[in-house]
């Protein structure tokens, strides 16, 4: 048990090693960025998920050279660790086409809270304007920065919201909310941008506040439900191949790559 | 011939002192090991109780961590609803299908039903979970479209658990049927009875403690699961309201560390209030396995000595008990109004007149046992007249069945409630006591041989409808799954995120994943084991290492899951590894090796041994040479089975090896792998269209955990048939 | 023949946890002589047999006080190779107790033990042991079948082959015609009385009848006492002690 890091210091010896792990959501684009990385750099990198927490507790101990985190640090967390915004994601809205509010739906960040806290409970609630159907209600986990992102958002909107816990259906994958949204008739759930063109036949995108998730209105604040993709490090590590990773990401081509992946740049470009 | 040779001193290193000293250090590691994942979870458990409070953590009413709510009563009750419901659902099948197949069945169809239960004991956990989502789900929100919206709940996660329990109370109970001596069931059919009141009157109640222990050690396999509940329930942090509300979603403890485990940041509060639930999870099954302790020494203590005399149960209630019974009426109707007027401080009038009710109805059992058990008691003491003695008895018999009738009013209320309004209810609960009541005069004077058709005809029923879902589960699983069998499936990679391609590199994973735990587990299980049972003294602190061993073989499988992320993943820094999760499997599965290697161990005759020692073989050479051979049918079979389970289980391995893609295969031990039932999970409950992918996952899984079991069994068979003693 | 000394024993106790089992035991063991202890159940005749060979060693709580001694050595001394001590006194126990090995296997196994590995030596001793045990001729064409498949009467003696294979001294037989019918019984004894010729046995038995017709020397327990011991003859012809007497006579126990 005890010979498993120096086997870890063994192993990687070859070339320079690189550790990342922390949010699923950010690893599919890490995955990309180390294809291209291991091209550019001589460096071996490892990437493995788990979780935000997972890569804040990784990069904290030393066994992850860079934590990859979906959603911001909280003030408890910030002691020794630096952080780096390489993306912006965005919190898109799905719902189950059986909702029936028109072709290109769109709902205010009111309304959605008024829904998520469950005063809202039928489609033809309110303002909504839908069919007679119940409003199944799909949540994100806790814990999840994704859930993170939307809570903090509709509680912009409305200061006394409060997420309501009874007949939500809670997943821990925005794989899981894909899935239960278009299954679910009356269902609406949320997920990250980059899996937005994997939405199937029965499910639509909504439109917040009658904006659409994209680059320009991410960047421009008009889309509300969005945060900053995060890379942290150790607070003392100010050079060495992380920073040079992160700088690499940073660059034209790093951030070429966060487009491709379907999140939003931020070199303004 | 022989001489007067002197014996002479035992050397100081003989061989035999050596190695008792070896297996000693190493029983020593495992010692260790066991107490050090005890000890890891009591502190990190221990962190949250200075951040929270233990009174704010067990009576806390909300569970949202991002709000610093930790109130762990909606995961408790949560949890002990799902297994409440599922026992509720298993028990009346799987007794009356143990019955069936005991008492009822001709010997040839025993012989096919007994192995089809033994085998559906050991379908992995995820595979049931996987059919409750794809089947039965989408079943429960067709049949109840009011009430379900998602057809993930209660409910599902209940029925789910109980099917899964099916096998073990089956089994168990039958065995304890079985165990019955014939000479009892001769002895009441030679006095007239008929097969069913022979197995009514005689049978069961003979075999109750095993009966009894077959309920528990299937409430002990629902409220340890993870993956099958996290699948169907919903997951909604909620106490359900009405509180009997099974269309609800609710959130098991085991389910709650699985999903939030890899979002925490190790050291926080969440961090360690997941711990603490772990903890009380542990001690929730701690619990449960003692109470079947007790309940199997006290059977065989009745039935050790069955001049005990029946002492009387708390003496001083006995003028309560004993009262005249419109007194006794008074009583109970003068606690149903307190009762209720006192808990309507606290919640609403329909809560307050269950609540009210329930303790009614406990009160009445209580009476009416206390006053049956006193009467008897006396009987034996003094020799009451007969008069008072008819008198008690049928006072405590009135009693039992009116808290009976009050129970059933109840039950049907409560049910009837979630579909109509409360008036509505109490009618439709008034009608079935009336019809009960109405029809009871019919039943008594039916005759023996009709009562027998009918209970036997029932039985085959429950026997049908249990058979009925099983076979479906499997029938759907190998027909759907058989298509996607191929040799690209078996060797290629996972294509299109799932949908596409094959299983290859999880095939391989979880091969790997079986190799390194057996590395690790078999050495030190086995030697444990042997050293526990041949060399061990029964001293104190063999008794705690014992105690220690039934502890972990008792933990959830989750929570081995838990220690590996924090232990390994984390603090020892080894990542998502291969190395990671065989070590994990290896410590969920070690004290089930210990367990049953010291079993087999045990079944060896001490004449083998006594035999071989007075031959001037050593311990040692005792132990290897007549006492393993002997026990290792016994042995491998436990091995066997064990790493069965292991290749079954999910939860260990989801926070410390398993991946969803891997594009080659594994070569390292620090890097992660694929492996079969994590793959199912993720297909299943992520990826839209993969239907055919999930199946043939499905049916791989089952095929490779049956193997291991047939191959257990023709160890088993082998064995049985070369040794006899 | 004189009759030499193997085994004294001398102010013997034997306690069981608190429970005293055996009291101030006195007796001994002859060469090439047949010795038999006789009593009641429970009067401790098995526990002082399988003292000899330190067979109690095994039971948790038990201790003993007291000379035993075989060739003028301490057998509880410190430090003793009970090893070797069990290789020069063999047991029979009660009920046969084969292993669930081959004929062969099952005679084998102690010289194999005691270092003996080469064939021709090893298939001398199985002949040489099972014709000692009147054996031979029922199982030679069998030696490989699993001893389990053997009768009662021929396992037991196929046991007493076993102990004979590494050639032991005494032989102590814990009742060990208890568990067999009359014919089989007879065979036993038969046998016993052969083995006195080259060996020194020592036998437990309830049954007067056997020890009167068997053995040469015959001691009389009773509750953990040993009342009488004396020349057989003279045991079952005029005991001194009046307890042996009503034992003998059928008059208790």
């Amino acid at each position: 048990m005890i010979c498993v890091p120096v086997m870890a210091t063994v192993m990687g010896s070859g070339s320079v090693s690189l550790n990342v792990a922390g949010s699923t959501t950010v690893q599919p684009l890490m995955v990309e960025l180390q294809k291209e990385f291991e091209k550019f750099a001589d460096v071996e990198m490892n990437v493995t998920g788990g979780g935000s927490g997972t890569g804040i507790s990784a990069t904290l101990n030393g066994v992850a050279d860079i934590g990859m985190l979906s959603r911001d640090l909280k003030e408890s967390e910030k002691n020794g660790l630096t952080a780096h915004v390489i993306a912006k994601d965005a919190v898109v809205i799905i719902i189950n086409a059986s909702a029936n509010i028109g072709s290109d739906p769109d709902i205010p960040l009111e309304d959605l809270a008024k829904i998520y806290s469950g005063e809202y409970t039928k489609w033809n609630d309110g303002t909504l304007g839908g069919s007679d159907q119940s409003i199944a209600v799909i949540a994100r986990e806790e814990g999840s920065g994704t859930r993170d992102c939307f809570e903090t958002a509709l509680k912009k909107a409305d200061p006394s919201f409060n997420m309501k816990e009874k007949g939500v259906n809670s997943v821990n994958s925005t794989g899981a909310v894909l899935l239960a949204v278009n299954d679910t008739p009356g269902a609406i759930g949320y997920i990250n941008m980059n899996v937005s063109d994997g939405i199937m036949g029965n499910t639509q995108t909504v439109k917040v506040d009658g904006e659409e998730a994209t680059k320009m209105t991410v960047l421009s604040g008009d889309y509300h439900i969005s945060r900053d993709l995060l890379l942290v490090t150790k607070g003392d590590v100010t050079d060495g191949m992380p920073i040079f990773f992160i700088d690499w990401v940073l660059s034209r081509d790093g951030q070429d790559i966060v487009e491709n992946a379907g999140f939003v740049r931020i070199d303004g470009r | 011939m022989s001489d007067g040779s002197s014996i002479g001193k035992m050397k100081k290193f003989h061989h035999d002192n050596v190695m008792k000293y070896v297996l000693m250090a190493i029983a020593s590691v495992t010692v260790v090991i066991i107490f050090f994942i005890i000890l890891f979870i009591l502190i990190n458990g221990a962190g949250a109780i200075g951040d929270i409070g233990i009174i704010k953590f067990l009576t806390g009413l909300e569970w949202r961590p991002s709000a610093g709510s930790y109130g762990a009563v909606p995961l408790i009750t949560g949890t002990v609803m799902v297994t409440l419901g599922a026992i509720l659902f298993a028990l009346p099948l799987g007794l009356g299908s143990a019955i069936f197949i005991s008492e009822v069945a001709p010997k040839r169809l025993r012989n096919i039903l007994k192995p089809i239960c033994e085998v559906f004991a050991g379908i992995p956990s995820v595979v049931y979970g996987f059919f409750g989502l794809i089947v039965l789900v989408p079943m429960l929100r067709g049949l109840f479209p009011d009430h379900l919206l998602f057809g993930t709940s209660w409910l599902a996660g209940s029925i789910v658990l109980g099917i899964m329990a099916l096998p073990t109370i089956v089994s168990v109970s039958e065995d304890a049927m079985r165990a019955v001596p014939r000479s009892y069931r001769e002895a009441s059919m030679a006095m007239g009875a008929t097969r069913w009141e022979t197995t009514r009157r005689v049978v069961v109640p003979a075999a109750i403690s095993g009966i009894a222990a077959a309920t528990i050690l299937g409430i002990g396999r629902a409220i340890g699961e993870t993956m099958a509940v996290m699948m169907v329930t919903g997951n909604s942090p909620i106490i359900p309201a009405p509180l009997w509300n099974f269309f609800e979603m609710l959130r098991t403890i085991t389910a709650t560390l699985a999903l939030e485990m890899p979002d925490v940041v190790s050291g926080s509060t969440h961090y360690s209030a997941l711990f603490l639930l772990a903890l009380i999870l542990m001690l929730m099954v701690l619990a449960i396995n003692y109470a079947a302790k007790v309940i199997i020494r006290r059977s065989r203590r009745k039935f050790g000595d069955s001049a005990q005399p029946l002492t009387p149960s708390r003496s001083y209630l006995a003028p309560l008990y004993n009262a005249p019974s419109a007194l006794q009426m008074l009583f109970i109707l003068c606690a149903f109004v307190s009762i209720t007027i006192l808990s309507l401080l606290f919640v609403d009038m329909s809560a307050s007149l269950i609540l009210a009710s329930v303790i009614t109805v406990g009160l009445m059992l209580f009476m009416a046992v206390g006053s049956l058990r006193s009467s008897k008691y006396r009987q034996y003491k003094e020799g009451l007249p007969e008069e008072t003695r008819y008198k008690i008895s049928k006072n405590s018999s009135r009693m039992l069945r009116s808290a009976t009738l009050t129970g059933v009013f109840i039950f049907v209320w409560m049910i009837a409630s979630l579909f109509t309004d409360a008036f509505i209810s109490a009618a439709v609960a008034f009608v079935v006591i009336v019809a009960i009541v109405a029809s009871a005069p019919a039943a008594r004077r039916m005759s023996a041989g009709w009562k027998e058709k009918i209970a036997h005809s029932s039985l085959t029923v429950v026997v049908a409808i249990v058979v009925i879902i099983l076979i479906a589960l499997v029938y759907d699983i190998v027909s759907k799954g058989l298509p996607a069998l191929s040799l690209d499936f078996l060797f290629g990679y996972p294509e299109d995120g799932g949908t596409g391609g094959g299983i290859f590199p999880a095939i391989v994973g979880t091969v790997q994943l079986m190799i390194g735990t057996m590395m690790i587990a078999f050495p030190l299980g086995i030697i444990s084991g042997i050293y526990l049972s041949e060399y061990a003294k029964n001293t104190r602190s063999t008794r705690i290492i014992r105690e220690a061993i039934d502890i972990l073989n008792g933990t959830p499988s989750v929570v081995f899951g838990l220690f590996g992320m924090a232990a390994l993943v984390i603090y020892l820094g080894t990542g998502y590894a291969l190395i990671a999760g065989c070590i994990t499997l290896a410590f969920m599965v070690l004290p089930v090796i210990i367990r049953t290697t010291e079993e087999a161990v045990i079944a060896v005759p001490k004449e083998l041994r006594e035999a071989s020692l007075a031959m001037g073989a050593s311990k040692w050479e005792t132990t290897m040479k007549v006492v393993i051979p002997a026990a290792f049918g016994g042995v491998v079979t436990g091995l066997i089975l064990s790493l069965g389970r292991a290749a079954g289980e999910t939860a260990p391995i989801m926070f410390t090896a398993a991946v969803v893609f891997r594009s080659s295969i594994s070569l390292s031990l620090l890097d992660p792998v694929m492996a079969l039932p994590y793959h199912l999970y993720f297909l299943a409950s992520e990826v839209p269209g993969s239907s055919v992918m999930q199946y043939g996952t499905a049916l791989v899984l089952l095929l490779m955990v049956l193997f291991m079991f047939a191959m257990a069994s023709v160890v088993r068979y082998k064995y049985n048939k070369n040794i006899k003693w | 023949m004189t009759d030499t000394n193997v085994m004294d024993i001398e102010g013997f106790n034997l306690w069981y946890g608190d429970k005293q089992a055996l009291f101030d035991v006195a007796m001994n063991v002859r060469k090439n002589k047949i010795t038999a202890l006789i009593g009641p159940s429970g009067c401790g005749k098995s526990t002082l047999l399988r003292c000899m060979n330190r067979m109690n060693d095994i039971v948790d709580g038990c201790r003993v006080q007291g000379k035993m001694t075989y060739h003028g050595q301490d057998i509880y001394e410190r430090g003793t190779d009970v090893m070797a001590l069990r290789k020069r006194i063999g047991m029979i126990f009660q009920k046969p107790n084969p292993f669930p090995m081959s004929v062969r296997d099952n005679i084998t196994y102690g010289p194999k033990i005691h270092g003996i590995t080469k064939q021709s030596e090893l298939d001398e001793i199985v002949e040489r042991s099972l014709k000692q045990a009147v054996l031979w001729d029922e199982v030679h064409d069998r030696l490989d079948q699993s001893a389990l498949s053997l009768s009662g009467g021929q396992q037991q003696r196929l046991c007493i082959a076993r102990t004979l294979s590494i050639n032991p001294e005494v032989i102590l037989m814990d009742e060990p015609t208890s568990a067999l019918d009359p014919i089989a019984t007879a065979k036993i004894e038969d046998l016993a009385v052969e083995l006195e010729k080259d060996y020194t046995v020592v036998i437990v038995t309830h049954n007067m009848q056997q020890a009167a017709r068997i053995s040469d020397y015959t001691g009389f327990m009773y509750i953990g006492r040993m009342i009488e011991f004396d020349r057989t003859e003279r045991i079952f012809s005029k005991p001194s002690d009046e307890l042996t007497e009503r034992y003998i006579t059928g008059r208790f126990g």
